[in-house]
């Protein structure tokens, strides 16, 4: 019986590797299996390389590394469209928002067109797309909570920033004037408040439990508490209540053709 | 006679899943060799075919590993995980089901062969 030293094992490995074989714990497999095999048929003293060459070619039938692109697909077979979606409709998303700012600055006319499409791949397509990938791994409830949360926070954030590029609050499209911007800044609050009270406590949890995540967990939320706190700054919630105001003086002193538009009261 | 890959190729999973059901933990080259010995040598399971299928049903959470040091190599033990036990009942009745039906279709007299 042929005893395996650690530089056969290291030859193996590196062989392995060169063949093409980069998933460590498939690589740790196939050593385990091919030491077995050479400790169980190679006689002591016997040409280790060779029966070594002989092993290996009986596990595949043109190269090697067809064992690493079978795992991969069986691994990645079910995400694989989904993730491909997911990379298209962000990267789609990300290149339709620089060329429509680059338009709004050029002042060309398909400008909103640009930021309608990049904002509604990214809010219906490239999120959704992405909380389905995470939910694929969770491990507990509170993982749920916090990637749901993100996601929602995000959707509304993206929902609020559209309307903003495009001036929808005061467009005064089917709404009207003071319910469409009421409609915006409910949208803001609770994006807010769902990222401040919901998103960053659980994922303040959960990173705290890590040793290894405490620290970048800290630096991330202060980050987020302050990106939420200067987010909130644009909230003008003295233009809330001068609307509110001005909404009910129309209703109850003025007659219906006198009525007075507010302001828009979220910057 | 060695039956083909492509008739093996589905019930790979049903294989693994159901002998590590009997069996309470097995590492790769002891699946390959449990499986020609019970099968008779009818039964081959290659290398390239078990461990994308072991990786697959582990990301599937259906087995979980178990490692262990032999000197500077290390060997990956399976066993089966709660959900892996059901998948495992779910798998065989399914094949037994499928036979059933196939020695219906291709009307094959079990006790004559």
């Amino acid at each position: 019986m042929y005893r395996i030293t650690d530089e056969n094992i290291d030859f193996i490995l590196e062989d392995l590797r060169r063949r093409g074989i980069r998933t460590e714990s498939l690589q740790l497999n196939l050593l385990d299996h091919i030491c077995i095999i050479i400790e169980e048929n190679l006689n002591e003293g016997g040409d280790f390389e060779r029966f070594y060459a002989e092993t290996i070619k009986s596990f595949y039938q043109k190269e090697l590394f067809e064992l690493e692109n079978e795992t991969n697909y069986l691994l990645y077979q079910n995400n694989f469209i989904m993730k491909k979606a997911m990379i298209i409709s962000g990267a789609l998303s990300a290149v339709g928002f620089i060329a429509g700012s680059f338009s709004k600055i050029m002042l060309f006319r398909i400008t909103d067109f640009l930021l309608l499409i990049s904002f509604l791949s990214f809010m219906l397509l490239f999120l959704p797309l992405v909380l389905i990938v995470l939910l694929k791994d969770i491990k507990s409830k509170k993982d749920l909570i916090m990637y749901s949360s993100g996601t929602l926070a995000l959707m509304l954030y993206f929902a609020c920033m559209l309307m903003k590029c495009l001036n929808w609050p005061s467009t005064n499209l089917t709404l009207g004037h003071e319910m469409s911007g009421t409609v915006w800044l409910m949208m803001w609050l609770a994006c807010l408040g769902i990222a401040s009270f919901i998103f960053i406590p659980s994922y303040l949890i959960k990173g705290l439990r890590k040793p290894e995540t405490k620290i970048n967990t800290i630096i991330t939320s202060i980050l987020l508490v302050a990106f939420i706190g200067v987010q909130f700054r644009l909230t003008n919630l003295k233009e809330l209540r001068t609307a509110v105001n001005q909404h009910a003086y129309n209703k109850t002193v003025l007659p219906p053709e006198k009525t007075v538009q507010s302001t828009s009261f979220a910057r | 006679m060695t039956y083909s890959p492509e008739l093996l190729k589905g019930t790979l999973k049903t294989i693994i899943l159901k002998l590590l059901a009997d069996n309470r933990k097995m590492y790769g080259y002891e699946i390959t060799q449990k499986v020609k010995e019970l099968t008779q040598d009818k039964i081959q399971i290659t290398e390239g075919a078990l461990y994308p299928t072991l990786h697959a049903l582990e990301a599937e959470k259906l087995v979980t590993t178990q490692s262990e040091f032999i000197g500077k190599r290390v060997r990956k033990y399976y066993s089966l995980s709660v959900s892996g036990k059901a998948k495992a009942r779910e798998k065989v009745r399914e094949f037994s089901d499928f036979l059933q039906t196939m020695l219906s279709l291709l009307d094959i007299k079990t006790k004559s062969v």
